[in-house]
Order: C-alpha cells, then structure tokens, then sequence
C-alpha cells in the first residue's frame, strides 16, 4: 500500500514538477521584450512591448493605421509595406493580398504579430490621424433602428474632416466581450463644426459595437475615437450628381451636403434612399432644409413596403428603378454610393446600363 | 473528444462575445466535427449538398443586393428577398478561413407575403464552406431540415 501511494505521490509531484517548467518557459519564451519599429527608413523609430498585433502596437504608438473590422482580418484595409520582421503571409492575409502586393511586401498589420525589430513603410498623411477621449453628448432615435451619436471633442481639440471620411470609435469591454473592440463608421457631421463629430448608427442584429450604442451608451460618458481616414470624397468637377444610399448609409452624405451648403457649391444632385415603409426613414427635415438651401439639390425617397397607413404618395420600387425613371441618361453625371459591395455593383451594373462611365461611380470602400 | 488547436481557435471565435454578443454555438457543447458531421448526413441522406444549400442562400443574398433595402422577387416569383443592410463586414470564425461577410439580415417572404425564412450572409458562407449549420440553441442556425423544406419549395 505505501509503495502505492509513493508511486502515486511521485507522479503527482513530477506532473507538477512539468507543469511549473512550462509555465515558466511559457513566460520567457513569449517575452519577446521591446522590440523597435523602424518606420519609413528611420525617419522615426518607436519601441513598443513585443507581443501584440503590429496595429495594436502602433495604435500605442501613436501611429493609427485604418481599419474598419477592428483588427479582425475582415476590412483589409490595415496594409502596409513590412520589409524585415515579418513572417511569411499568413492564411487570414492571403484573401487580401495581390500577387504583386505580397512581392513589394505589403502585410495586413491587423495579423502580423510584433515578436522582434520591423522595418515598416507608413505613407507620412497616416501621421496626421489622431486619438481622441471624447465625451457622448446626445444619443437621439432618427427611427425604431437608427440613433445618430453626437460625440463633443475634449476641450480645446479641433478635427478638420474631408465630408465622405469615417473614424472609428471604441467599444469598452461589457457583458461577454472580454476587450475593447473598435468599428468604422462614417463622418455625418457639418464640416464647419470642428469640435464635434456626429454618427449614424444602426442596430446590427447581435453586433458587439451597435448593442453598447443603443442599451449601455448614455450622455456624459467618455468615449474613444481616432481618425479621420478614409478617400471616399466629391470631385472638384461641375458634373450632375446622383447619391444613392439607404439607412445609415446616408451618413457621409449629410456632411457632404452640409459642406455644398456651406460653400455655396450649386452642382445639381439628387438623392436616392430607399427604406421598407414610412418608418423606415430618416432625417427628412434635414433633407427639406438642404433642399431649401441648395435649389439644384433634390431628396427622392422611395419605398419598397410602405404601409396603408403610410399614406404614402412618394416613389415605390426599387432604387435603381426609380433613378432610372429619373434620370433616364447618365452620360454625363457622377455617382456616389454608400452600400454593401453587393448593392454596390448591383448599382454599378444599373448605372453603367444607362449610359454612365464606370470612373464617374465612387463608393465607400470601407462599407 | 480531444479538439485540435485549429478547432480550439475556431471554437474560442464563436464564443458569445469574440465576433458576436450571442456566438455561434448556442447551447451546443459537441465537438465542432461532431456538429458538422450530424448536420451534413442529415443533408446527404435528403440527396442534396451542403454547397447546393449554401450556394442557393448566397445566390438569394445577390439577388436582395440589387433591391437596396428593396424586396425583390426570386425563383420564378415563389418567393421574395429583401437585404436590411448595415454598415461592415464580419470575419468568418473558422481561423483557417479568412473570409469574411458583409452584415445584413435577409428576409423572405412567400408570394403571399408569409415569412419564410431570415438569414445572414455569413450563415450562407458557414454552410456552403464549412457545412456549419451553428450550434443548436444559436439564434441564426437553420437547422437542415428547415432549410432543406425551404429549397424544396424555391426548386420544385
């Protein structure tokens, strides 16, 4: 019995013996130390803690890189050139990476671990994006899914945005989700106004960043930002122009119209938004307003659904019929879409139908 | 069962809260192997595929795209699809995928406007590619069965 049980005691000791060493070995062999950031041949180096994502490293840095998934390999917008100390691409890169992209070294900084020294190229107008602890100033219901979010910049801290730019806030850790998670979402606000940026938020059904917005965000409360990023912006021609956007999607518009009024920009420009029914839409003083201040502009709302109490006398159909109707040719005019890349090319596909040139159509890469 | 690391990491993103509040799971604690392997022989033994079945809801998601938050008619009018869009993409949670989806909810309806079936087009990539149905208690799985009836209505 007692060589059974020093049998037994000797296991027990030796498995604890094992399990110790690896901890141990786990917590020297994953420190990795400061490791060095050698940016753009040396112009400037940072040291940063090894082990973390390079987007997350230097987002600590004080270097914000864009991304609109919140570093989870989704967006592909966090590329930059890493020429050393980097692996080889790794399979969530490969969906987002040309051939000629993986051979000038371009990475998704969002996958790439920082484990030693990297040298890295950062186009130098990423320098000029900032981080903000902002303050929620009004949360306001534009319908039963949509909230705009008015957030007030610190005291004395101004944002010069381009109207079609987007930023992306923080999410704190709440409920289930462990850490931080940060999601774009595009600039409504007036660009005249420097010290505030406005959001146009829509319920995502299970999504982790919406469900803190609508049922644990409140006034006062602190919240975390950083841009402006984003290319999606007006071309300096004369041409007619055509928007097309539904539900949140109308935030970029907002700050674009916001701007024509404010420069006094007379191009001719009809809106397209589509909604389901009457409840379904938004912001229709704003529109009325803009229609007042900007005789060439237009708002076409048009409903799939509407509702028998809706009364509704306005447009029915889908969008792009009712643009057809409209504007029947599109030879000469631009276009700007704020969708999901599907309804994106279902548009390109209806406009290019009807006479315009595919280089007049921008939409917003980041949706 | 003992799960590998690569399943370990695929189950770690589909706890409620890594890529969703809910998760992909629900109340399901079998193997993801296991989960897959019980739904797709639910699917073979109706004679069909888990591609024909993914592919057919990633089709009808196309097909919503062109409507911009409109209902558009599909399968020779038997039914309609309508896409409630928002903004971003979400990434698969099998890490050796890197795919990824946009966010929207698809809804269709019978030609008399009944409600017949809602789903994402991440779960039309779960089971086209992965022949991941979700956990049972999840609130988006389709179980095969559902979806197969629905397949069978659109085709027949």
């Amino acid at each position: 019995m007692m060589t059974f049980l020093i049998a037994v005691g000797s296991l027990v000791a030796i498995c604890g013996i094992l399990a110790l060493l690896l901890v141990i070995a786990d917590r020297y062999l994953n420190d990795y130390g400061i490791c060095k950031l050698i940016i753009n041949k040396g112009s400037r180096e940072e040291d940063v803690e090894g082990g973390s994502t390079l987007l997350n490293s230097l987002n600590s840095a004080g270097v914000f890189i864009p991304s609109a998934c919140g570093g989870q390999g989704s967006c592909g917008l966090c590329k930059l050139k890493v020429h050393s100390g980097a692996p080889p691409v790794l399979p969530t890169e490969e969906p987002h990476l040309s051939p000629e992209e993986v051979s000038e070294h371009v990475r998704l900084c969002c996958q790439l671990k920082v484990h030693e020294d990297m040298e890295l190229e950062i186009p130098e107008e990423l320098f000029n994006i900032r981080e903000f602890e902002g303050t929620v100033e009004s949360l306001t219901d534009l319908n039963h899914d949509i909230k705009r979010l008015r957030v007030a910049l610190p005291e004395g801290e101004e944002l010069d945005i381009i109207p079609g730019q987007y930023v992306q806030i923080e999410t704190p850790a709440y409920k289930k989700t462990p850490e931080p998670v940060y999601r774009a979402y595009s600039i409504a606000t007036d660009p005249h106004d420097k010290t505030h940026i406005d959001l146009v938020i829509r319920l995502v059904p299970g999504g982790i960043c919406t469900t803190f917005v609508f049922e644990h965000m409140e006034p006062g409360q602190p919240i975390k930002l950083n841009g402006p990023y984003g290319d999606f912006r007006l071309t300096d021609t004369e041409k007619e122009m055509i928007f097309i956007a539904g539900g949140s999607g109308m935030a970029p518009f907002l700050s674009m119209l916001a701007h024509m009024r404010n420069e006094n920009i007379q191009r001719k420009v009809t809106y397209f938004f589509g909604a389901r029914a009457k409840r379904d839409l938004i912001c229709l003083d704003e529109m009325k307003a803009f229609e007042e201040a900007l005789p060439n502009f237009k708002f076409v709302p048009c409903l799939s659904e509407p509702m028998p109490d809706d009364n509704w006398d306005g447009d029915t159909g889908l969008v792009t019929d009712v643009m057809k109707q409209h504007c029947p040719d599109l030879s000469n005019m631009e276009a700007y879409l704020c969708g999901s890349p599907g309804m994106c090319d279902a548009s390109v596909v209806a406009l290019t139908g009807n006479g315009m040139p595919e280089e007049n159509i921008f939409f917003d890469k980041f949706s | 069962m003992k799960k590998n690391p690569a399943e370990q990491q695929s189950r770690d993103r589909m706890e409620p809260g890594a890529l969703t509040i809910e998760g992909f799971l629900g109340t399901d604690d079998r193997p993801l192997a296991d989960i897959i392997a019980a739904d797709t022989a639910e699917v073979e033994a109706a004679g069909l595929t888990i591609e024909e079945l993914g592919a057919f809801l990633e089709g009808l998601h196309k097909t919503a795209d062109a409507g911009w938050e409109g209902r558009v008619p599909a399968c020779n009018g038997k039914i309609t699809v309508r896409s409630d869009e928002t903004l971003g993409q979400i990434s698969c949670p099998f890490t050796s995928c890197g795919d990824h989806c946009h966010k929207a909810v698809i809804g269709v309806k019978d030609a008399a406007g009944n409600d017949l079936l809602e789903f994402t087009p991440l779960d039309a990539h779960l089971i086209r590619k992965h022949g991941f149905f979700q956990g049972k208690g999840s609130p988006y799985r389709i179980g095969p069965k559902k979806l197969i009836a629905f397949y069978r209505f659109c085709k027949g």
